[in-house]
């Protein structure tokens, strides 16, 4: 081999160089490929398809529709015989169009020389007008020409007028001849306008209906690198300006991309189909530009959450529902977790919480369920105890929980200490969680010390217990008839007595029952005396209490707490109480003492008290540390701090800041809010901490579907941007309205909004119930209804539930009147008092109709009793014209049905213009119903003008009283409506007897 | 295309049509089985009107009128499956409902789809008429008729079984209509026997309903112009826990 | 005198001297030739010149003033690059606060002054070069690089331009995207762009074409202004200072400035 004169060897340079570029060149297009294979590619290309078959299908159905219809069929009939008639003047038509076109030439002749005319005018105008302006001499020459001109512009504009004129003519005369078919046409194509648009669809995505053109586009237009220039594959984004992404440092206005593989979610018709393609559930609520929240204003994840600006499974911060999902979603996508995003997407079960920052202002939130309940829980649970949560400032009250300044005089020490320690085991279904016996590995030498702790507790309590007078009970009571009255009075409304743990799911419904406390066991808790003095005025124990006062006679309020007094729970009593351990006390005390004072101030501190004081101050202390005065009002701490961390922003916090301790939960945050919930001092396991640093959140025993709710809510309590829409004046009226309706529970008896009523499951018919607040607003008077806030009368007569008296003071009353004023749109405040006109026609033949009606079968006037059974009683006539509105009235009657769904209130008899006038109408009706025959308006005005007349006494409550304390509420236990089929199955048979 | 739809179309009128010439029918009988509760008497003291009509002794409850070897009169017996696609003219005639002696009568009957009901007050009292659907197409109505409206005219425009009528003012009286889109339904009398006529051939759930006892379904088919027997027997249903 | 002398000469002679500049202070003719060869900024131009090479009437010396202006402009840009951020939500009030707050602010001038001079000294230039014929052979070559430069620098004025995001900036570039637009064939309005289509699908279009790659987008916006900015610092000078380079080169290859063909 010849000696080169290079100093590497070229062809192995060659072979290197070859394999080198190849490998190059493998690594370009691959690198291409991969930028250009993006998965949303796949999931628009698999849409297109879906789309396309699906507009096939919904364009068959319209065409089968549009052919079968009525419509259609005579339409294109017209269109045919339209047709053969032009068909048939063809000859007629081809003549006028060439005439119309002859005059169409002459016309733009004649306009070009009118044209030309008028700027040989303007010429000769200027020549003048600078003559005369600019050289100050004589232009008759001038203005002689241009008049001449101008003349000549006048004739030549009548000419063109009147070729105008002929041809509008000439026209009119073709349209004539295809009027029919220009008609007919326009018909049948709005009728097949619908397939037109379906076909016009298909063509632009579906390969098959393309023309040839198109189809090759279609093919070319999505190839790598040609794809910048038009293609059809691309990625889709909302840009929403005014809504911004938290970056720190910046607000970044949100960009949704979203749309891009998610192709169907605006789109009726693809409900069933598979993600990422199904429609958005509710389009009418979401979504749709007329809705409340139109895509473009809104786009995904300012209710969402999540990573909008992501075009992958993975970036956009998809969050699995569950575990399983997780590891479904690794397998399938290689998901893990955007560490570093802050806002990830709110898994499925608690998609919800995206609703509360712009709709923070409401109690509850129409359409969000379950955050609805989640937010009843938090409440219930009273959350805001402890934690603040600003939305509740000012409209929910912090303390939910009983006072406890008088507590001697209400129980005894054996049972407030056995409830301290487990609450749970007195009533399963209590909102006071365990501080103590709280989990696990709570160790047994920490036992003895809790122990001791609780005494101290009691022992505070019942040493700071003010006095507070008993009334004495007049007699002991009838626990049946007390039964009667619970069940029956309205109690059920607020509490429930379940003896055994039902464990049934929360709803609304649910929570509504348990405004007040289950009522089980009392026997063991407190005794009959306390039991009468509070039933018969709340307020006199507990001022603060939401129980409204019954205005209970003594002998129901002695009947009752003789009722509720029969439930004991003795097993909960038989538990032993350990002795109070004075070492164990000292030591709780030193505890305390080192934490202000050095370890020999402490000493010496400790070695002066006595055990008493040691209590007292344990007590004291302890209270604090748990900070019980959260939820109960205890003397000495009515202004104590709440102990718990603020929630605003929880949602948001980043996941460092979370404690997880030495525990192997999972680490994400909702892992963490849920173990919380569920568990809340788990995250203290295996660490060691001083005997008082540890966590203090006690346990509530939710299951895992409360946790669920509940960790939606918190959730929701995030700094995420949104976009709260300013709250008009009346909506800011209805919402303070139904934060006092939720406050007071006012659903737990009445239907308002369609929503609550739970209560009526107890009565046989909703008219033996408390009735439906419907038209509130429009039905009554307001200054009646303060009156009727501050002291309830009875209305309906037959009824044994009762409005209880709530004191809320004059102000909330006013803010109830509004918000059911505001919520019917009656907005004006003040009205006059209406009197009726009792010489009218109408008057008259109202007074008719009235007595056509026998409305005295069922309605009170004055103190007249009706003519029919209790069970028919309707409410006191007289009371109308003081309680209702009289364009209510009207409404009324005319439709009750729709007013009060179930109503046993008929319409009246209006007789019909047929009726009136048969021959002996007039003897039958009376002259003024025939003046207004047809007129039913004026007949129903009539109607309300003579209920407006009608004297009597107004309030009839002792009356009504009198009357049922005498006969009793028989009927309510009525065998006609009675399902108790055994009772009337297990009878004797007796052929022969008769009963009168 | 559209040649197959037209055709089709003219089968299904050529099947229908045949249907109503080649018509069948099912006949039976309902049977209660068990012991009989006796009906108690109906106080109506609160109305002199009403009381006033019973001279001969007072009104009965209807709940379960059985007869001998346990024969069940008013049962609602209709063809509740089988009568799929097919459509039936609504008749011209009009139900009628009574009110006599402050008993609806009949109590149990029929009607179908947007047929009239004529409701009658032939007691010169004041009733109320109140109707009680629950479903959604059919609007509950609640008609005051004193003594001088003799009639109303109300309909049902949704298949349901059963609605209840009830009178506010006497609240013994109830009334059940069955609402359905077909015309092959029938009461049972006093002997429990029932007949549905005109049925075209093919086989069909037949269900019979009673307002107390639990409803009891059979499949029956009907060949050509022969009858076909369906009996039942309804039992009182399981005692409820309390 | 003595001692000065001492001082430079030693000073020249010290290794410190010497390894900067490689030969000594120029005393002899070699030196003060190997002083112009060894360095690079100096070697741009040639150790000897013909007499009448540096006559003005001859080149009016607007090469070289093109240039220094260039040079100018370059330094006065990096300045402002400083203070000035290419945004809609910054630009204009960043240029007043250059003319207005910052100190030496009248960069901001100098720089619009510069780039208008420039763009004169270039024309001039050229209109030189054309006059005197110093484009004929072998000289063809650099002429076109010259036109290169030309262009190159009208786009150096016309991104510019841009940078102030007023009024006036605004809307000359919107009516040069409009020209863009109207370009044969790759601008959306020009003649025989509906040719580049199949079927109803038009590849060049209003989101696809010259007009769109110049600005970023459809209309002048935050996109237009910070494509400009990129190429008006970066970008084009890159090129500039290429075909500069390639430009002053030829110069000398062929003959020397001013020298015969």
């Amino acid at each position: 081999m010849e000696r080169q004169e290079r100093h590497y060897n070229i062809l192995s340079l060659n072979k290197l160089f070859a394999i080198s570029s190849i490998f190059f060149l493998i690594l370009l297009i691959w690198t291409f490929a991969y930028d250009y294979d993006r998965s949303w590619k796949d999931y628009q290309r698999k849409f297109r398809l879906m789309d396309s078959d699906l507009t096939t299908e919904l364009r068959t159905a319209e065409q089968g529709r549009v052919e079968e219809s009525t419509d259609y069929k005579a339409a294109s009939a017209e269109l045919a015989k339209a047709m053969e008639m032009l068909e048939s003047r063809a000859e007629d038509l081809k003549v006028l169009e060439e005439q119309q076109k002859k005059i169409e030439s002459k016309y733009y002749k004649v306009q070009q020389e009118s044209a030309f005319a008028k700027s040989l005018y303007d010429v000769a105008k200027y020549e003048y007008e600078a003559a005369v302006s600019h050289y100050d001499g004589p232009a008759e020459k001038q203005k002689r020409e241009m008049d001449e001109l101008g003349a000549d512009v006048y004739q030549k504009m009548m000419v063109v007028q009147e070729v105008e004129t002929e041809l509008a003519l000439k026209k009119s005369e073709i349209a004539e001849m295809t009027l029919a078919v220009d008609k007919a046409e326009k018909s049948v194509n709005s009728l097949e306008r619908q397939i037109e648009l379906y076909s016009r669809k298909l063509k632009t995505i579906d390969p098959g209906s393309m023309t040839i053109g198109n189809r090759m586009a279609n093919a070319v237009r999505d190839l790598p690198v040609i794809d910048f220039m038009n293609p059809y594959l691309k990625i889709n984004q909302i840009i929403i300006p005014d809504i911004t992404d938290d970056m720190n440092i910046v607000q970044m206005p949100k960009v949704d991309r979203c749309t891009t593989c998610h192709l169907g979610i605006d789109k009726p018709g693809f409900e069933d189909a598979p993600q990422p393609y199904s429609s958005h559930p509710n389009l009418d609520l979401f979504l749709a530009s007329s809705s409340a929240h139109p895509m473009e204003d809104y786009g995904c994840t300012s209710c969402h959450a999540g990573r909008g600006r992501g075009t992958d499974f993975v970036t956009a911060a998809h969050t699995p529902s569950s575990h399983e999902q997780e590891k479904e979603w690794v397998k399938k996508y290689n998901w893990y977790e955007m560490h570093y995003w802050e806002t990830p997407m709110y898994p499925t079960q608690s998609v919800e919480a995206g609703c509360l920052k712009c709709h923070a202002s409401q109690p509850f939130i129409e359409g969000a369920d379950d955050l609805n309940v989640g937010l009843a829980l938090f409440e219930k649970a009273s959350c805001n105890g402890c934690h603040l949560v600003e939305r509740y400032e000012g409209k929910f009250p912090q303390r939910l929980a009983p006072n406890l300044s008088h507590l001697a005089s209400k129980t005894t020490r054996e049972w407030a200490y056995r409830w301290i320690e487990a609450p749970r085991n007195f009533r399963q279904n209590t909102w006071m969680p365990h501080f103590f016996d709280a989990a696990d590995w709570d160790k047994e030498e920490d036992r003895s010390r809790t122990d001791q702790e609780i005494h101290a507790i009691v022992d505070y309590l019942f040493d700071k217990s003010a006095p507070f007078e008993l009334s004495a009970m007049p007699r002991l009571g009838n626990s049946e008839r007390g039964e009667y009255l619970f069940n029956n009075l309205g109690c059920k409304g607020c509490h429930k007595l379940e003896l055994e743990p039902e464990n049934t799911p929360y709803t609304l419904a649910s929570l509504r029952q348990e405004h007040g406390p289950n009522l089980t066991g009392l026997g063991s808790k407190t005794t009959q005396e306390w039991l009468f003095n509070w039933v018969k005025d709340p307020k006199k124990y507990h001022p603060e209490t939401r129980m409204p006062n019954l205005r209970l006679s003594d002998v129901e309020a002695a009947d009752l707490s003789s009722y509720l007094y029969s439930f004991s729970n003795d097993q909960f009593m038989a538990s032993s109480i350990p002795n109070v351990n004075e070492e164990m006390q000292s030591d709780i005390t030193f505890e305390f003492l080192i934490k202000a004072n050095s370890h020999r101030v402490a000493s010496e501190t400790l070695a002066s008290m006595s055990l008493a004081d040691m209590l007292d101050y344990n007590g004291e202390k302890l209270l604090q540390h748990y900070g019980c005065t959260g939820c109960h009002l205890i003397p000495g701490f009515e202004d104590a701090k709440r102990i718990g961390v603020a929630l605003d922003g929880e949602g948001s916090k980043p996941l460092n800041k979370l404690d997880f301790g030495y525990t192997s939960i999972p680490h994400t945050k909702i892992d963490w809010f849920i173990n919380k919930v569920k568990n809340p001092r788990v995250f203290d396991l295996n660490k060691i901490t001083g005997t008082y640093d540890g966590l203090r959140m006690p346990n509530y025993g939710f299951t895992d579907e409360e946790v669920e709710k509940i960790v939606t809510v918190i959730l929701a309590l995030n700094t995420n941007d949104g976009r709260e829409k300013p709250v008009s004046a009346s909506r800011s009226f209805i919402e303070e309205g139904q934060w006092i309706i939720k406050d007071h529970n006012c659903m737990g008896c009445h239907l308002i909004e369609d929503r609550g009523g739970d209560i009526l499951v107890n009565y046989s018919a909703p008219e033996y119930a408390p009735p439906n607040l419907n038209t509130e607003g429009e039905k009554v008077q307001p200054h009646w209804l303060l009156s009727f806030f501050e002291n309830p009368i009875t209305i309906r007569p037959n009824i044994l539930v009762r409005m209880p008296s709530f004191h809320l003071g004059e102000e909330k009353w006013n803010s109830l009147i509004k918000y059911f004023q505001y919520y019917d749109n009656q907005t004006t405040p003040y009205e006059g008092d209406f009197s009726p006109r009792e010489n009218s026609i109408a008057f008259r033949a109202g007074e008719k109709i009235h007595e056509m009606g026998a409305c005295n079968n069922c309605h009170y006037y004055g103190v007249t009793q009706p003519l029919q059974e209790p069970q028919t009683w309707a409410p006191n006539l007289a009371l109308a014209k003081e309680r209702l509105r009289p364009d209510w009235v009207d409404a009324w009657m005319n439709d009750p049905q729709s007013i009060m769904p179930g109503t046993k209130m008929p319409r009246p008899y209006i007789p019909s213009e047929d009726e009136l006038s048969m021959a002996d109408a007039s003897e039958i009706y009376g002259t003024d119903l025939l003046k207004l025959a047809g007129d039913e308006e004026t007949m129903i005005r009539g109607l309300t003008d003579y209920i407006y007349a009608i004297p009597g006494k107004i309030d009839i409550s002792l009356e009504i009283k009198a009357f049922f304390d005498e006969n009793g509420y028989r009927f309510l236990e009525g065998e006609e409506e009675s399902e108790d089929w055994d009772e009337d199955w297990d009878e004797d048979w007796d052929e022969e007897e008769w009963e009168e | 295309m559209r040649y197959v739809t037209k055709s089709a179309d003219f089968l299904l009128l050529f099947l229908s049509l045949s249907g109503a010439l080649f018509a069948g029918g099912i006949k039976g009988t309902v049977k209660y089985e068990g012991k009989v509760p006796r009906m108690k008497a109906i106080r109506m003291a609160a109305d002199p009107i009403c009381d006033g009509k019973h001279t001969q002794g007072p009104a009965r409850a209807e709940w379960l009128l059985a007869g001998p070897e346990g024969v069940l009169q008013n049962v609602f017996v209709y063809v509740e499956k089988g009568l799929e696609g097919k459509e039936f003219k609504t008749p011209e005639t009009s139900a009628v409902i009574d009110q006599r002696g402050c008993i609806y009568v009949p109590h149990v009957s029929g009607v179908q789809v947007g047929q009239k009901i004529d409701i009658l007050n032939s007691d010169g009292t004041l009733h109320n008429v109140h109707a009680m659907p629950k479903v959604k197409k059919n609007v509950a109505f609640n008609e005051a008729m004193p003594g001088a409206r003799k009639k109303i005219t109300k309909q049902f425009d949704e298949k349901e079984v059963m609605v209840r009528i009830k009178c506010d003012v006497h609240p013994w009286m109830g009334a059940f209509v069955g609402v359905l889109d077909h015309p092959f339904f029938a009461v049972t009398d006093k002997a429990g026997n029932f007949e549905i006529k005109g049925l075209p051939a093919g086989t069909y759930t037949v269900t019979a309903w009673h307002e107390r006892l639990p409803a009891k379904s059979a499949t029956v088919t009907v060949k050509g112009e022969g009858e076909a027997t369906a009996d039942f027997v309804l039992k009182r249903p399981p005692k409820k826990k309390n | 005198m003595s001692d000065k002398k001492n001082i430079f000469e030693r000073f020249g002679e010290s290794q410190v001297w010497k390894s900067i500049f490689r030969s000594g202070v120029p005393r002899t003719r070699r030196q003060r030739m190997m002083s112009v060869l060894n360095s690079v900024f100096l070697h741009l131009h040639p150790v000897r010149l013909p007499r009448h090479a540096v006559k003005l009437k001859f080149t009016w010396c607007m090469g070289g003033l093109t240039f220094f202006l260039f040079l100018v402009l370059t330094i006065s840009g990096i300045l402002l690059m400083f203070y000035y951020r290419p945004t809609a939500e910054y630009a204009y009030t960043d240029i007043i606060d250059l003319r207005e707050q910052v100190p030496l602010g009248i960069m901001r001038e100098i720089h619009r002054w510069g780039a208008h001079a420039m763009v004169i000294t270039t024309w001039l230039h050229m209109f030189r070069v054309f006059m005197t014929g110093s484009y004929k052979p072998p000289r063809e070559f650099n002429w076109s690089i010259g036109v290169l430069l030309l262009v190159l620098t009208l786009l150096l004025s016309f991104t510019g331009y841009l940078l102030p995001w007023d009024q006036l900036a605004m809307w000359a570039i919107t009516v040069g995207g409009n020209m863009a637009r109207a370009t044969p064939f790759v601008g959306h309005e020009g003649p025989g762009a509906a040719l580049l289509s199949i079927g109803d699908i038009n590849f060049i279009n209003m989101g696809a074409d010259a007009k769109f790659a110049l600005l970023g987008g459809r209309f002048v916006g935050e996109a237009a202004l910070l494509r400009f900015y990129v190429l008006h610092c970066i970008g084009l000078p890159f090129v500039v200072m290429i075909l500069m380079a390639v430009h002053f080169w030829r110069v000398r290859k062929d003959g020397g400035i001013s020298g015969p063909t």
